[in-house]
């Protein structure tokens, strides 16, 4: 009748096992009929009639036996890849007002034009028809540098999509050195209600990482703005997604870090924590920090698992649905502080990458050919065409490193470290107790 | 009744699609996605200028137009 989903991800840890299915999105987890469901997963009919059944048939465990998933697959990758939502990451300046250890990104181009700015809004109110809703991501540089653009942009964003009566949701990538409350507050009131900022580790840490143009640190500023953000803001609307870049130092000083944020931040759900290693980002710039890479992702992960402590990691349920780079789908777009449009966000300069341009009359060139090839999933690899992950990257992590690696496996950090990503997750209550 | 339209004002500007006539409806058959839903709080919150707390934005809490107009009135009053 049933036989096992080709897409369970399934880890025994400890006195229970974790299942996640990456079709489905499902978390459940067993503690007393481990035993059980990790047989009835194996073998569907060893316990016909076992209570677990319904809850893994209804989650997407145990599928018909006659169901095709390679097909539902294709189905859900078609829908999510041509998604009818517009996704604009805009970039109203490239400039920053940090110079962090490991940025890659050259800080050549400053604000944007007035006239690019209204060029975009022209295209915007000449094509919202033809989208479901609009999803802006601000992103730099520092996008603060120039709220006074966002803020502008903002306002005109609105009054189209209620015009047009189409949703309008806006979400924020920022240093959070500007982000004083005042700042946060006009963000909320122009659709802003996701913000990732970066605490690196401890003040020791992090002011070595995250330096500001002068040198100095900016640990202080940084942590000042969130916490108002946390004291003065009572709507349940919000997500401050807090990553920590890892280096060999952070980890060091991982236990105080955590004990800190505990402390701050453990009783307010609103704020979600997230690491990935620093890696060489740049291919260009000479890079200080190749001897405190951390190596592998136990090394990271295991000393935050111990410590067990009440903070929030949901903001991970996004990375293991979705490995897949908004670069990938067909209605996703990068504008640059320039009018150019490209793909890739650590690819700014690259050819493959600049696929159009924006021009002063609210015209947009956009290089079909090159689209298709961001856009068409890649599925040559053997290794990824039975992967039980599959949904979550398509077989393309990183497509701009499939150009550059077109054989390489490309898994992504959630893709590799899953097994300890499901344990921080079901620290935070995701996965569903079956048993 | 000022709540209420403007409430379906909220709903209409995001797209939502319903019955005008009828009193009370689910959201789960007019809300398409989360996005949506995400939207609307936000829009709620500026047009009432309130703050919608946690407790409200859990599955199940907010199920249909009348726990919309009660958590708006509740929330306004709790202003005043």
């Amino acid at each position: 009748m049933y036989k096992p989903s080709m897409f369970n991800v399934v880890h025994t840890v400890g006195d229970r096992v974790l299942l996640y299915n990456s079709l489905t999105k499902r978390y459940l987890k067993a503690v007393t009929k481990k035993d059980e469901v990790l047989s009835i997963l194996n073998n569907p009919d060893s316990s016909p009639d076992s209570p677990v059944i319904r809850p893994l048939v209804e989650n997407g465990f145990l599928v018909d036996k006659d169901e095709n998933e390679t097909e539902l697959f294709q189905l859900w990758r078609n829908d999510m890849i041509n998604s009818p939502e517009l996704m604009l990451t805009i970039m109203p300046t490239e400039q920053c007002n940090f110079r962090c250890v490991y940025c890659y990104e050259d800080f050549k181009i400053g604000a944007m034009r007035p006239e690019t700015q209204q060029a975009l809004v022209t295209w915007l109110r000449n094509n919202i028809h033809r989208y479901s809703a609009l999803n802006v991501s601000w992103f730099g540089g520092e996008p603060l540098v120039e709220k006074d653009i966002i803020y502008s942009l903002s306002e005109q964003f609105l009054s189209i999509c209620k015009q047009a009566r189409k949703p309008y949701t806006a979400t924020i990538i920022t240093n959070g050195s500007l982000l004083d409350y005042e700042t946060f507050q006009k963000l909320l009131k122009y659709h802003v209600t996701f913000f990732q900022v970066t605490i690196d580790g401890t003040k020791e840490t992090h002011d070595k990482l995250k330096v500001r143009r002068d040198g100095s640190g900016s640990y202080d500023a940084v942590m000042n703005n969130i916490i108002a953000i946390k004291n003065n803001c009572k709507s349940g609307n919000i997500v401050v997604a807090v990553r920590t870049n890892v280096t060999t130092d952070v980890v060091d000083k991982m236990p105080e870090h955590l004990k800190t944020m505990e402390e701050l931040f453990g009783d307010d759900h609103r704020f979600s924590f997230y690491f990935r290693p620093v890696g060489q980002w740049s291919k260009t710039k000479e890079f200080h920090l190749k001897d405190k890479l951390v190596q592998n992702f136990e090394r990271l992960y295991q000393p935050i698992i111990d410590a067990n402590i009440h903070l929030d990691y949901r903001v991970y349920q996004g990375f293991t649905a979705n490995q897949i780079c908004a670069t990938t789908r067909r209605n996703s777009y990068i504008l640059r502080a320039d009018g150019r449009i490209v793909k890739c966000s650590m690819q700014l300069d690259a050819p493959e990458s600049n696929v159009g341009f924006l021009h002063d009359d609210g015209t947009m060139e956009l290089d079909m050919a090159k689209i298709a090839k961001w856009t068409l999933p890649d599925t040559s690899r053997e290794k990824c065409r039975t992967c039980n992950m599959l949904p979550v990257c398509l077989g393309r992590n990183c497509a701009a490193k499939g150009y550059i690696l077109p054989d390489k496996v490309l898994c992504g950090y959630e893709g590799m470290a899953h097994k300890y990503v499901f344990q921080l997750l079901d620290q935070s209550g995701v996965f569903e107790l079956i048993d | 009744m000022e709540t209420v339209n403007r409430l379906k004002e909220c709903l209409h500007s995001i797209g939502v699609i319903f019955e005008e006539d009828k009193e009370n409806f689910l959201l789960s058959d007019v809300v398409e996605d989360s996005l949506m839903f995400v939207t609307l709080i936000t829009e709620m919150e500026q047009e009432f200028e309130i703050e919608i707390p946690d407790e409200y934005i859990v599955p199940g809490r907010l199920a249909s137009f009348k726990d919309l107009v009660e958590m708006v009135e509740e929330l306004s009053a709790a202003n005043e």
